[in-house]
């Protein structure tokens, strides 16, 4: 079947599929424990009459049997060579039970291994398994393929490829989404969609996980930006257990219900999962007779993907920010760690651009002296794993971006496609095969026009070749090409007019890049920001900058408030308003309180920057730095200590005030000191240690951190601390009271060999324990003077054992 | 970290932690790997797997009374998270060192939670399904002892985990576990 009879087939009724293949063969007599696909294999009239009674039902398209037939599946029960024969021989079987009454799909799923980048099967090899299954139910005369129960994106991504690059039979692309509406690797159903369709999935669905009800939900998620039909294949609602088996207890007539709903949604294919049977097929069909199916609302969407976002580009919207920062273009550091394979600084502009606005970020490898298009694989996988961000590929060498977009789980955009001969003629069919959007430099081997009607032309030139790929407008970006002013002073002119003609005549989304206007000149930001506002006038929809830029962003905020593309100026305000409270606050806090109660303050609000300063003040108003210690800090942090036990506070709350206050007593501590001579012999001794074996030393730390900021002198041997070492230390230091932690049942046994040496060496010294699986009677057990649950209560039971 | 409903935070403090956790989720890199096991024999205080590995104690046999399999899984949110931390441990950031630890935490956990929920998702269509829980080495009377040979029969090797003296997972945000397998009516 090609793909476009099958699309006729779906314009004029809803398909219906068939249910569960798995449950029926155990009814059907099916051992525990074997394999399904060998034993449907050696009991051909079993399967075969299955696949009958779903056609006889109402199917109009049945799976093959293959649902663990990959080999690696297969090779679970020692049949990996069996690989082709059995999904031939499945598939022959599902076909000669269809007959001309159904199609057959080739039932394809997980193979149960990690692809990278989300794992550490390498991805062509997942290509190879799946082509291997694939090219055997091809052979065996499917109709179609389906690819179901995909848990991964990058999995489904490598099914679908090797599915595409053997046939042109269609695929049904169909992932898992949990209740939360995620997949496994935390793909939301939409950016599922904008990757698969883009890749060349012909339908896109899921199937499994949730009953109807929760996929309901899924279908309309995907419905508004679809350009392929949908699929929806649940479970009869979630498994309960019941006298200790598992079962799906929703009634075949409960399940049909929910028909009516999936075809409001948009569902074109529809049939069962998990606990679903003949009957409900049955019941399903009755439901979807006569109903007309709703056809995809859009033919083209600009969009482009993550693993777990989507960043759309309808014109007229606010526009979006590519970060530019990851380029080793003059960047040094980033440059040595290339060169060293590093990739540390590559995440860190990743996180950097994205929290200071990015939309997408641009990745360029290109650099003498290392392997770009290795480094863009490393990098690819590493941004789609630590980014959410889509990506932007940025490349002068076709194979780089086609070995990056093979790699990408997502839909990325190339940087960029011009009218350069070898590029355009490579470039096009790789975008297309892989269903990129790509930015259109409207550029040629002999020239880079000065006018924007130059530059028209190869835009028109350019598209009416992509068009032949099947691009639509939606799919490019034209990047107007900022030259700079200090050489011709028309240059920002022409680029405003492409922009505008993008905008108003071609219809298409625009991309500069900025810094390039000002080259030559000084304070360039200036020009940089003009110009951007300027563009997002004539109707700019990206820019390729530095987000961290403030002028820039803060412009870029205004501006599209201004030209309304900021619905009710809802960006604007939501970026803004928090800055301007900040600020209130902090001036009105400066203006009404003394610098004292500031102290107060800054340990309560862990402010550990400003608290010098008004210790400072406070010292120059006359307060003594014992007033501050007693009257302030330590009010202040006991203050703190309620509030986490009355769980106003949380732990991150408690320990950056901890922090603060260590702050102001390291600047304080000089001077108490020489007020306060006999106090400081007198200061109590504290050693804290991690016992041998153990590496958990959070706790201990946040402990030891609490204990100084009650001025104790604490002495932290760290982790993995062998019991001679802390005696010892305890008998050198003159030590008080020893605190041990420990996280593990097998390591909280050293604490009692600990107790028992110290006592036997120094036998009025204290010893308090804690760590997560510490009790209080295990403190009692071992002979130790208490258990503290946290560093409050730690400090707690220091008093109260000294006063003792 | 005990963060609910009743804490109250300013709205600074709550960008800085979020900027923490934020660099944390980048430093994670999850990975897991798991291996299906059929039962061969359970009594009142063992349960023999296949490969000869001898599940131990009154626990573990009550937990896996139905089962006819297990899958025993591994993961890890990586080395680097702790690494991280660890530098800031020495550099004295108390509070960001916790925070990151607990990321390290909540991702390793997160992850085990869903290959859970794949395996069962998989394993669901073929007439079985997983128990709700999980058993780790050292819950109950189950002996941390076998985390070694847990380990090396997972290879876990390939995905970073190796096994102190002490029987402690490093890198240190590792878990190892068992799922129960049983039938589905």
């Amino acid at each position: 079947m090609t793909v476009n009879n099958f699309y006729d087939l779906l314009n004029n009724k809803i398909l219906v599929l068939d249910g569960a293949t798995g449950t029926e063969l155990q009814k059907s007599g099916m051992p525990q424990g074997v394999c399904p696909e060998k034993w449907a294999f050696d009991n051909p009239e079993v399967i075969m009459d299955i696949h009958k009674k779903y056609i006889d039902s109402g199917s109009d398209i049945i799976y093959s049997s293959t649902f663990g037939g990959t080999r690696l599946k297969l090779s679970e029960f020692g049949l990996g060579d069996k690989t082709y024969e059995l999904n031939v021989k499945l598939a022959k079987l599902a076909k000669e039970a269809a007959g001309t009454k159904g199609y057959v799909a080739g039932d394809i799923a997980p193979t149960g291994k990690f692809i990278e980048p989300f794992g550490d099967f390498p991805f062509e090899d997942a290509v190879n398994v799946y082509k291997e299954q694939a090219k055997a139910l091809l052979d065996g005369g499917v109709d179609l393929f389906v690819l179901e129960t995909m848990i991964d994106i990058q999995e489904i991504r490598a099914a679908l490829i090797a599915v595409k690059e053997i046939c042109d039979l269609p695929v049904i692309a169909s992932m898992t989404f949990n209740e939360d509406q995620l997949t496994l690797t935390g793909t939301d159903p939409v950016s599922a969609l904008i990757t698969l369709q883009s890749l060349g999935a012909d339908i896109v669905g899921c199937n499994c996980s949730t009953g109807p009800d929760k996929m309901v939900e899924v279908i309309k998620k995907m419905k508004p930006f679809a350009k392929v039909p949908l699929l929806a294949k649940p479970n009869a609602g979630l498994p309960k257990l019941k006298n200790g088996k598992t079962i799906f207890d929703m009634t075949a007539d409960e399940f049909a219900s929910f028909v009516p709903d999936f075809l409001d949604a948009g569902v074109n294919l529809i049939g069962g999962c998990c606990g679903t049977s003949f009957e409900y097929i049955k019941k399903v069909k009755e439901k979807v007779t006569g109903s007309l199916p709703q056809k995809p609302r859009i033919k083209s969407i600009s969009a482009l993907s993550s693993a777990r976002k989507t960043v759309f580009h309808e014109i007229g919207k606010n526009i979006c920010i590519i970060g530019e920062r990851i380029n080793p273009t003059g960047k040094k550091k980033l440059q040595e760690e290339l060169r060293e394979g590093k990739f540390d600084e590559v995440k860190r502009f990743a996180v950097e651009q994205a929290q200071s606005g990015s939309d997408l970020l641009d990745v360029n490898m290109g650099m003498s002296g290392i392997d770009e298009k290795k480094m863009m694989i490393n990098a690819v996988k590493i941004l789609s794993s630590s980014s959410n961000l889509p990506l932007v590929i940025d490349s002068s060498n076709p194979e780089v971006i086609e070995a990056a977009l093979r790699i990408y789980p997502g839909r990325a955009l190339i940087n960029s496609i011009s009218a350069e001969k070898n590029k355009l003629d490579k470039l096009l069919p790789i975008a297309a095969k892989y269903g990129a959007m790509f930015i259109l430099l409207p550029l040629n081997d002999n020239e880079i026009p000065k006018t924007a009607d130059g530059r028209i032309n190869i835009v028109n030139e350019i598209f009416s070749k992509a068009k032949e790929y099947g691009f639509t407008k939606d799919d490019i970006v034209v990047d107007c090409l900022v030259m700079t002013i200090s050489s011709d002073q028309n240059a920002a002119k022409e680029t405003l007019k492409l922009i505008k003609w993008c905008r108003e005549v071609f219809k298409c989304n625009t991309v500069i890049g900025l810094s390039n206007v000002s080259f030559g000149l000084p304070q360039r930001k200036y020009i940089n920001a003009g110009f951007l506002a300027m563009s997002i006038a004539n109707g700019l929809s990206m820019a390729i900058a530095n987000p961290s830029d403030e002028l820039l962003m803060f412009l870029k905020y205004a501006s599209d408030a201004l030209i309304g593309n900021d619905n009710n100026c809802i960006g604007y305000i939501k970026k803004f308003s928090n800055l301007q409270d900040k600020k209130d606050k902090k001036e009105s806090g400066k203006k009404d309180k003394n610098p004292e109660d500031m102290v107060y303050d800054s340990v309560l609000d862990g402010d550990k920057e400003n608290i010098i300063e008004y210790i400072k003040k406070a010292i120059n108003n006359n307060i003594t730095p014992n007033n501050i210690v007693d009257d302030y800090l330590i009010k202040a942090i006991n203050k703190v200590g309620d509030l986490y036990e009355n769980k106003e506070y949380f732990l991150p709350q408690l320990i950056a005030s901890a922090e603060s206050m260590k702050t102001a007593f390291g600047y304080l501590e000089p001077l108490l000191s020489k007020k306060n001579n006999e106090d400081n012999k007198k200061k109590i001794k504290i050693i804290l240690a991690t016992v041998k074996g153990d590496i958990h030393d959070i706790g201990k730390n946040i402990v030891g951190l609490m204990l100084k900021n009650y001025g104790y002198k604490v002495i932290d041997l760290g982790k993995d601390v062998a019991c001679d070492k802390i005696i010892e230390t305890a008998v050198n230091e003159k030590v008080d009271i020893i605190g041990l932690s420990a996280l593990m049942t097998t390591t909280m046994t050293e604490m009692k060999n600990v107790v028992d040496n110290a006592r036997k060496i120094k036998n009025n010294i204290k010893i308090i324990i804690g760590g997560a699986v510490i009790t209080k009677s295990y403190a009692e057990e071992i002979g130790a003077d208490g258990f503290a649950k946290d560093g409050i209560e730690a400090v707690k039971l220091v008093g109260k054992l000294l006063s003792n | 970290m005990g963060y609910r409903k009743t804490v109250k935070i300013l709205e600074h403090q709550k960008k800085i932690i979020d900027k923490i956790i934020y660099d944390g989720f980048s430093r994670c890199s999850p990975k897991g790997v798991y291996e299906k096991l059929s039962i061969t024999g359970i009594n009142h205080n063992k349960v023999n797997l296949e490969n000869k590995l001898v599940l131990k104690g009154y626990a573990i046999v009550k937990f896996l009374k139905k089962c006819c399999g297990v899958f025993l899984i591994a993961v890890t949110a990586g080395n680097e998270i702790v690494d991280y931390r660890d530098k800031l441990i020495s550099e004295e950031n108390i509070n960001a060192s916790a925070i990151l630890d607990a990321v390290g935490s909540e991702v390793v956990e997160e992850y085990a939670e869903r290959l859970h929920h794949m395996l069962d998702t998989l394993i669901i269509k073929t007439g079985y399904t997983v128990t709700k829980n999980r058993f780790s080495p050292g819950y109950g009377d189950l002996n941390l002892d076998i985390q070694k040979k847990f380990c090396d029969l997972l290879d876990a090797e390939k995905i970073g985990i190796s096994v102190s003296k002490s029987y402690i997972l490093i890198p240190e945000k590792s878990i190892t576990a068992i799922i129960g397998i049983k039938e589905r009516e």
